[in-house]
C-alpha cells in the first residue's frame, strides 16, 4: 500500500466514521423531523416554512417559530423566540473555532452550514483526534444530517400528523441528545456544567425556552470554568 | 402570509449569522473562550433534555412526567455504561411504554 493510499483511506475513514456516527441519530430524530414537517404543512406559507429548514436548521427553533406564528403574535415575537432558541449556535461555533483556524473560508462556511446540536456534540466528543481528523469526522456527520434532516421534514409534510398521536415519540430527541451529553460528563468541569445546567433547567421549566436555555448555558459555563480554575 | 415569510427570513438569517460569524473569525477566538463556549453548548443540550422531559405530555396516562423522568433516567444510565444510541432509545421507549401500562392498570 502506498502512502497516497493510506492518506486517502484515512480521509475516507474519518468521513465515513462521521456518517456512521450520525446514522443512528437520524433514526432517533425521525419522529421529531416528522413533527416539524407536520407544522410546516400547517403553516400559512408552507413553501417558506419548508425552505427555512436549511437556514434555521434546528428543529426546536423551527417548531417554536411556526407555533408562535399560528397564535398570531406578530413578526417580532416569532423572530425573537426563534433567535433566542437558536442562540446556542454561537456557543457551538465559538467552541469549534480552534479546529478551523487553518481551514479555507469555503471550508468554514460549509462547516457553519451543517452546524447543529448533534453535529457539534459528536465532533466535541472526539477530543482525542487531531484537528484535521476532527474536521473530516465533522463533515461526515454534518453532511449526513444536512441531507437527512430536510428529508425527514419533507416526509413529515406528508405523513407527520400521525406522529402527534404517539406520545413516546416526543421523548426520543431528549434520549438522543442525552446520549450525546453523557461522554462529556466524564470530566469534572463537564460534570459540574451538566449538574448546574440541569438544576437551572428544572428551576426555569416554567419560563420561555430561549431565556431558560440562555440561563442554563450561563450557569453551566460559569460553574465549569470555576471547577476548571480550581483544578488548575 | 407576509408575516410568516418575514419572521422565517429573520430567524433564518440570524441563525446563519450565529453559525458563521464565529467560524469566520476563528483565528481571533482565544482558547479559554472556546473552552467556555464548549461548556455552554453542553449545558444548553443538557437543559434541552431536561426541559423535553419535564414538558412531556401524554393525555392517555396519569403521571406522564414522572413516567418520562424514570424512563429517560433508566435509558441514560445505559448511555453512561457505554451503550449505543439505538439501545438507549429502545430501552427508553420500551420502559416508557411498560411503565405507562403499569400506571394505567394501577390508577
Amino acid at each position: 500500500m502506498t502512502q497516497v493510499d493510506v492518506v486517502t483511506r484515512r480521509k475516507g475513514g474519518e468521513l465515513a466514521a462521521g456518517a456512521h456516527a450520525m446514522a443512528p441519530m437520524l433514526v432517533a430524530f425521525a419522529p421529531f423531523g416528522l413533527l416539524v414537517g407536520a407544522a410546516v404543512a400547517a403553516s400559512e406559507s408552507p413553501a417558506a416554512a419548508w425552505l427555512s429548514t436549511w437556514t434555521i436548521y434546528g428543529g426546536a427553533a423551527h417548531l417554536a417559530v411556526l407555533d408562535v406564528l399560528q397564535r398570531d403574535t406578530g413578526v417580532l415575537g416569532a423572530a425573537l423566540v426563534g433567535l433566542l432558541i437558536n442562540a446556542r449556535m454561537v456557543a457551538y461555533s465559538v467552541s469549534l473555532a480552534p479546529y478551523w483556524r487553518e481551514s479555507s473560508v469555503g471550508s468554514r462556511v460549509a462547516a457553519a452550514a451543517v452546524l447543529t446540536d448533534a453535529t457539534w456534540a459528536l465532533a466535541h466528543n472526539r477530543a482525542e483526534a487531531t484537528a484535521r481528523a476532527r474536521r473530516r469526522f465533522y463533515f461526515g456527520a454534518g453532511v449526513t444530517l444536512w441531507f437527512g434532516w430536510p428529508t425527514l421534514v419533507t416526509l413529515g409534510v406528508v405523513v407527520g400528523r400521525w406522529v402527534q398521536d404517539v406520545p413516546v415519540a416526543a421523548l426520543l430527541p431528549s434520549l438522543t441528545l442525552g446520549t450525546l451529553v453523557v461522554p462529556q460528563l466524564r470530566t469534572r468541569p463537564g460534570l459540574a456544567a451538566g449538574a448546574a445546567a440541569a438544576t437551572v433547567a428544572v428551576c426555569t421549566a416554567g419560563m420561555d425556552g430561549g431565556v431558560a436555555l440562555a440561563l442554563s448555558a450561563a450557569a453551566g459555563a460559569t460553574t465549569a470554568a470555576l471547577v476548571h480554575g480550581r483544578k488548575a | 402570509m407576509t408575516t410568516t415569510v418575514v419572521a422565517l427570513l429573520l430567524v433564518g438569517f440570524g441563525s446563519v449569522a450565529y453559525r458563521l460569524l464565529p467560524l469566520l473569525g476563528a483565528a481571533r477566538v482565544p482558547e479559554p473562550v472556546s473552552r467556555t463556549a464548549g461548556w455552554a453548548g453542553m449545558s444548553v443540550i443538557t437543559a434541552v433534555v431536561v426541559r423535553g422531559v419535564l414538558h412531556h405530555r401524554d393525555d392517555s396516562i396519569p403521571w406522564a412526567v414522572p413516567v418520562a423522568v424514570v424512563s429517560v433516567a433508566l435509558a441514560l444510565t445505559l448511555a453512561v455504561r457505554g451503550r449505543g444510541v439505538l439501545v438507549v432509545l429502545a430501552v427508553g421507549a420500551g420502559s416508557y411504554l411498560a411503565l405507562s401500562a403499569v400506571v394505567g392498570l394501577l390508577v
